[in-house]
């Protein structure tokens, strides 16, 4: 009886172990697509020649429990390197590489940079640095890894992974739909029904084609859209968690919250965080999905052959890098079967080895293959590799390739030195007693947070909550996400740059005369996301009445940026930053108001 | 004579970089003799650097608080203003006490590995990389101890210091056995850096007449701030003891770092040399508390130790270190080769120093293209050797404060509280807790760049005298003074120059505007730097208050005051400007700001065409 509990359980809050690996590169490929859309930003948003320098920085962190390793230089160039640097960790991490260390790592550069400037982030940001904070806690390197290449550990571990790690990511996800839906409750239009059409022609959040369809459709389509999707956030649990069925519903219900994000990503602004979302849902994938998706997952040519998979490599025994090459190569072709063998076993095997100064590979006949042709019989028994095969069986590539192979086998030596960081280590998935403590600290903790975002009322401990800041662990569900139907009243920001020659432009639509006509999307009108959030955000605080330091800095930013370079003939004299609202009682439809005006040649260059 | 001097300095620099290089393609035995380094002596400066850097992080651990988080008195924000802008400080990640104690610990776990020698090439550059971030970090003015300290680290990276007497020599498992010496375009390059501290400084020295009169000495053992027991013994040497002691330093200096490199009789007259200079500086550290210098110029000749001399004592530390032998656990191996890579890198930092240590020499004949400056910068190469080029300098004197206590008593906070003294204090160098504070304390209270510190600093001694003191000894104001002190020639006793600093009020003051301004200028009898100090103080209250537009109208009176005073050249006066900017700002008021800002902006090209005229 125990024992079937227990396996229960295990269905339940288990992971497994592919999936896991799935998720580990899934992360990657975002943190590297998030800082490529960086890149564009450096100097803006993280160096001291931007919007915020540090000395604006450290002012607002006084005392702050934040840590950010952006805050050392304030040079965009150093910041690049850095950025770069943090592209190389996440790299490491999708082929996982030391792991647990490397997503250490990326967690640490990633809330840095969060840190370093908090109010162009959005919740997807803080939920994708939380998945790596989970993440360290979780054995994301046992599967399709360098690590598992070159793993030592004779410990047969179940394919399953359960423990307190476990049950903390799975909080985690759930959270985001579940505290949602707590906060939609409190919102009259998603009760009503009307949210979703009233989100979907919003200047801030929509998009043309929400627009389209919000006007086209029937109403009570939308309101069956609105509620429908209400309840999908609030049964997130019982549709993540499932009792029964659980890899049957399991399956369904990633279909469908897939959907649901999809259907943000789509039809609405919404930022990074569907993507994150739907990133996190993958871990769902249950060990029946896996062990059956590998049984499919075969080459055409296995699949006709009637004897099980029998092909061999044989590497010098004397050579550890090629021990190690091969073993990679196992992993990552996705062919756990094959046999590894050193040459020197088999006589035969090893005068065709000496002859061709070669790795060998055995195929299911019996033949012998060396060099390239090794290669491409590798390929094709390889399920990712095979459909690659006809581009490596070109001409041109094979003469490239046998060239390469050469190159390598030549400079043996030097191989070996660059390998020689790529160790043979342990992996070990197990917690000990002090991990298994600080987890479920954690685990309160965000429990705790959503809580507290929801209801003012109850409060986190003060100590607790610098533990959370220091962690970046807080749970910011609702910034920017298209959730909130309050506060719709429309506003933007319009920056008036007066150039020296007369002419007059709105700096964030540059080559376009100024109007002051409502903008039909908010997503169009500004740059990219940073830059809306940056507006939507920032200007708002102002933290003594009259004096505005965020306005003035991106006075200053925009003086310094437009009459930095010297080819540009007109020089930009003065730069307004107007705060534009929709205002039907008044004349032209809209109530401007000047939040700041800023003379550049008071700015120093 | 400097620009000939110079121009054989290139030259020198030049020839001998060619020299190397084809000698370490000839395998030159006389080069490698006289250039490279005994593995053994690299490993004794390895050991005593490492001491050098727990002692320097131990100094400053008790003021974690006050000089590295966020609410002392070196603020982050305040702190990345003082710096160059392509420096960097890894304690810039956080402003609380505990993460940046944390980074001490880090800091002090390395100097210890250094120590022992584990890992030491690594440990060397992490050693190296928390250093500069310590100072840049306290933002505080470096001298020549900090400048050398970093070099000798920077250039240990490209040495083998870790090859003898250390946990890595231990666990090697090569079976070759070890060459004696360690030659490199690094090691080659560490010669000339070596020579040039003292070179550069000479060429530096010379340009002022106290060096070529011979009275240098005298005029460096008189800076009150830095003298100690045995100055004073110094002080009252006859002046042709003094003269002698002058132009002996000078020729050492210039003719010393050649003793290392002379081809016969190497291995005697290096050990002599090698004594002769840590003599030297110890002498000068006892004379002058140069802080860490002495230790660190010290630890700098250590390198040179030749062979000879390791020979000479062999047998005891042989016998000493195999029993220490780890037989089986041999992991590492230990590389003794230059890498053409590490040749490359020697030789351009090698020309970058020269670089910075010729703008230093002449900034507008030797300007060099921007991004190499800035490398430098970001490499924290850059080096100035001028010390004691210049007699007195503004740091000479002592502060003295007149603090008023509630009952009415009058004390002096800079003595712990005892009664104020106008007098030189007895020994100058132990009015100060420790270096960091000496030097926070003189260059907020003296130098220009760090006075606009000087409220936070002035309320912060209020704060702490509070603390602790409760009913009639609670502080209610108090001034600051420096007491300026110029020597004269020949021993001839000068008195030193009162200047009035800054006025603290502990307390907000319940009084009016008006009633402040009759009462200033009553008090001021007439001298407006008093009067102005007083306003200005009497604003920052108000500030603190948030009352701004009362400040403003104290802020203008005082400037109005100094403009009849002292006209435009007055470094008070952008001060004063850039407060009365920073309120128009905060009431939103931008077209006076603006206005204000140019009138800032006009100040500082004024006062720059002056200082280039001059």
């Amino acid at each position: 009886m125990e024992n079937t509990n227990k396996k229960e359980i295990n269905a339940l809050f288990g992971i497994d172990l592919r999936s896991l690996a799935f998720l580990r590169i899934l992360l990657a490929v975002l943190i590297i697509i998030d800082i490529i859309s960086r890149l564009g930003i450096v100097s803006a948003f993280y160096s001291d020649d931007g919007i915020v320098p540090r000395t604006q920085f450290f002012n607002q962190n006084s005392n702050a429990w934040n840590i950010s390793i952006f805050a050392i230089h304030g040079r965009p160039s150093i910041i690049l390197v850095l950025l770069i640097i943090e592209i190389f960790f996440a790299l490491a991490l999708a082929f996982g590489y030391r792991t647990r260390l490397v997503t250490f790592i990326s967690w640490i550069l990633l809330t840095s940079l969060h840190v370093r400037c908090s109010f162009i982030n959005d919740s997807g940001d803080y939920l994708l640095s939380l998945l790596l904070f989970w993440g360290m806690f979780l054995p994301l390197g046992a599967k399709y890894s360098i690590d598992n290449a070159l793993n030592t550990s004779d410990k047969i571990f179940s394919s399953v992974y359960f423990s307190l790690s476990s049950i903390a990511i799975y909080i985690q996800i759930i959270s985001v739909y579940l505290f949602t839906s707590f906060a939609l409750k409190q919102d009259v239009k998603w009760l009503g029904g009307e949210a979703i059409l009233s989100l979907a022609t919003s200047v801030q959040d929509g998009t043309p084609l929400s627009t389209y369809l919000a006007t086209h459709l029937p109403i009570s389509y939308l309101k069956l859209i609105t509620h429908s999707v209400r309840w999908l956030a609030l049964l997130s649990p019982l549709f993540l968690l499932p009792l029964i069925f659980t890899s049957q519903v399991r399956l369904f219900s990633i279909g469908v919250y897939t959907l649901l994000n999809l259907c943000l990503i789509v039809f609405f602004d919404s930022g990074f965080l569907p993507w994150v979302n739907i990133a996190a849902l993958f871990i769902l994938l249950p060990e029946r999905f896996w062990d059956s998706f590998t049984k499919k997952l075969k080459t055409p040519v296995e699949a006709f052959r009637e004897t099980p998979l029998q092909i061999k490599i044989y590497f010098d025994g004397m050579c550890g890098f090629c021990k190690k090459m091969v073993l990679i190569i196992r992993t990552f072709f996705l062919i756990p079967e094959t046999q590894i063998l050193p040459a020197q076993d088999d006589l035969k095997v090893y005068e065709v080895m000496q002859k061709e100064n070669s790795w060998v590979v055995m195929d299911h006949t019996g033949k012998l293959h060396t060099k390239y042709t090794a290669f491409l019989i590798l390929c094709e028994n390889s399920p990712v590799l095979y459909y690659l095969l006809p581009f490596f069986r070109f001409g041109p590539i094979v003469q490239y390739g046998t060239m390469i192979y050469e190159k390598i086998a030549s400079n043996r030596f030097l191989g070996s030195r660059i390998i020689s960081s790529l160790k043979f280590r342990k992996i070990n998935i197990e917690q000990n007693d002090c991990e298994k403590i600080f987890i479920v600290i954690f685990m309160i903790f965000i429990i705790f947070s959503n809580v507290e975002n929801i209801y003012g009322k109850y409060k986190i401990p003060d100590n607790l909550k610098s533990l959370g800041t220091l962690l970046n662990i807080e749970q910011p569900w609702y910034k920017s996400a298209p959730i909130s139907t309050k506060d719709r009243n429309i506003k933007w920001y319009l920056v008036q740059g007066i150039f020296n020659d007369g002419k007059e432009y709105n700096l964030l639509r540059y080559k376009e005369k100024i109007s002051w006509r409502k903008p039909d999307f908010l997503s169009t009108y500004y740059k990219n996301r940073f830059w809306k959030n940056y507006f939507e955000d920032s200007l708002n605080i102002s933290l003594y009445p009259g004096y505005d330091i965020n306005a003035f800095n991106y006075t200053a930013y925009a003086c310094k940026n437009w009459n930095k370079s010297e080819k540009q003939k007109s020089k930009l004299e003065f730069v307004k930053v107007f705060l534009v609202n929709e205002d039907v009682s008044s004349e032209y439809g809209i109530n401007k108001t000047l939040k700041w005006e800023q003379n550049c040649s008071a700015i120093k260059l | 004579m400097e620009s000939q001097a110079i121009r054989l300095l290139i030259i020198i620099t030049i020839v001998f970089t060619v020299y190397i290089w084809r000698s370490l393609k000839n395998k030159d035995s006389k080069a490698e003799e006289l250039f490279g380094f005994d593995l053994r002596s690299l490993a004794l400066f390895r050991i005593v650097v490492a001491f050098v850097i727990l002692a320097d992080l131990l100094n400053r651990f008790p003021d974690l608080n006050i000089f590295y988080n966020d609410t002392g008195l070196m603020p982050r924000s305040l702190a990345v203003n003082y710096i160059h802008i392509w420096s960097y400080s890894i304690h810039f990640i956080s402003g609380r006490v505990e993460i940046q104690a944390i980074l001490f610990l880090l800091a002090a776990i390395f100097a210890f590995l250094l120590l022992i020698g584990y890992r030491t090439k690594l440990m060397t550059f992490l050693s190296w990389f928390f250093l500069i971030s310590l100072e840049h970090r306290d933002a505080l003015a470096l001298d020549g101890g900090d400048f050398e300290l970093r070099l000798l680290l920077f250039w240990g990276m490209l040495l083998p210091l870790g090859a003898c007497f250390s946990i890595d020599s231990l666990m090697n498992k090569s079976k070759e056995e070890l060459p004696k010496r360690f030659f490199s375009m690094g090691s080659a390059a560490y010669c000339l850096q070596f020579a040039f501290i003292y070179w550069f400084s000479i060429i530096l020295k010379l340009r002022n007449e106290t060096w070529r009169d011979g009275t240098a000495v005298y005029y460096a053992i008189t800076n009150v701030s830095l003298e100690t027991y045995f100055s004073k013994l110094v002080f009252e040497l006859p002046m042709d003891v003094l003269h002698f002691m002058t132009n002996s330093v000078i020729a050492f200096e210039s003719l010393g770092p050649l003793l290392f490199f002379i081809p016969v009789f190497n291995g005697p007259i290096r050990t002599i040399s090698v004594i002769g200079y840590v003599f030297m500086h110890i002498c000068f550290g006892i004379c002058i508390d140069l802080e860490i210098f002495h230790l660190v110029s010290s630890a700098a000749a250590l390198h040179f130790l030749p062979s000879w001399f390791w020979e000479k004592i062999d047998l005891l530390l042989s016998n000493f270190f195999s029993n220490f032998l780890i037989k089986d656990k041999r992991v590492s191996t230990i590389n003794l080769k230059s890498s053409l890579l590490s040749n490359v890198l020697a030789t351009y930092f090698l020309f970058s120093v020269l670089a910075i240590n010729l703008w230093s020499v002449d900034p507008k004949k030797y300007d060099f293209p921007r991004p190499f400056m800035y490398l430098i910068s970001f490499l924290s190469i850059d080096q100035m050797w001028g010390m004691y080029t210049a007699p007195g300098g503004w740091s000479s004197g002592w502060p003295v404060s007149v603090g008023k206590l509630k009952d009415g008593s009058e004390i002096d906070i800079f003595r712990n509280g005892q009664s104020v003294k106008w007098d030189k204090p007895e020994i100058g160098s132990e009015m100060y807790k420790n270096r960091n504070w000496r030097r926070y304390i003189l260059s907020v209270i003296a130098d220009p760049t760090y006075q606009p510190n000087l409220p936070y600093y002035a309320g912060n001694l209020c704060r702490e005298w509070n603390n602790t003191h409760k009913g009639d000894k609670e502080l209610q104001e108090f001034d600051i003074y420096f007491m300026k002190w110029d020597p004269k020639p020949n021993h001839k006793f000068v008195r030193p120059e009162k200047s009035f600093v800054w006025k603290q009020y502990c307390f907000y003051s319940q009084r009016s505007v008006d009633e402040i301004l009759n009462e200033v200028v009553k008090k001021s009898e007439g001298n407006a730097i008093t009067a102005v100090i007083d306003l200005y103080s009497n604003a920052s209250l108000f500030i603190y208050q948030q009352k701004y537009s009362e400040a403003e109208i104290l802020y203008k009176k005082a400037l109005e005051l100094l403009g009849v005073e002292y006209g435009a050249n007055d470094v008070r006066l952008t001060q004063i400007l850039t407060a009365i900017e920073a309120i128009q700002r905060l009431q939103g008021r931008n077209e006076e700001a603006n206005n204000t800002n140019t009138r800032i902006k006009n100040l500082v090209d004024e006062s720059k065409s002056q200082e280039k005229t001059n």
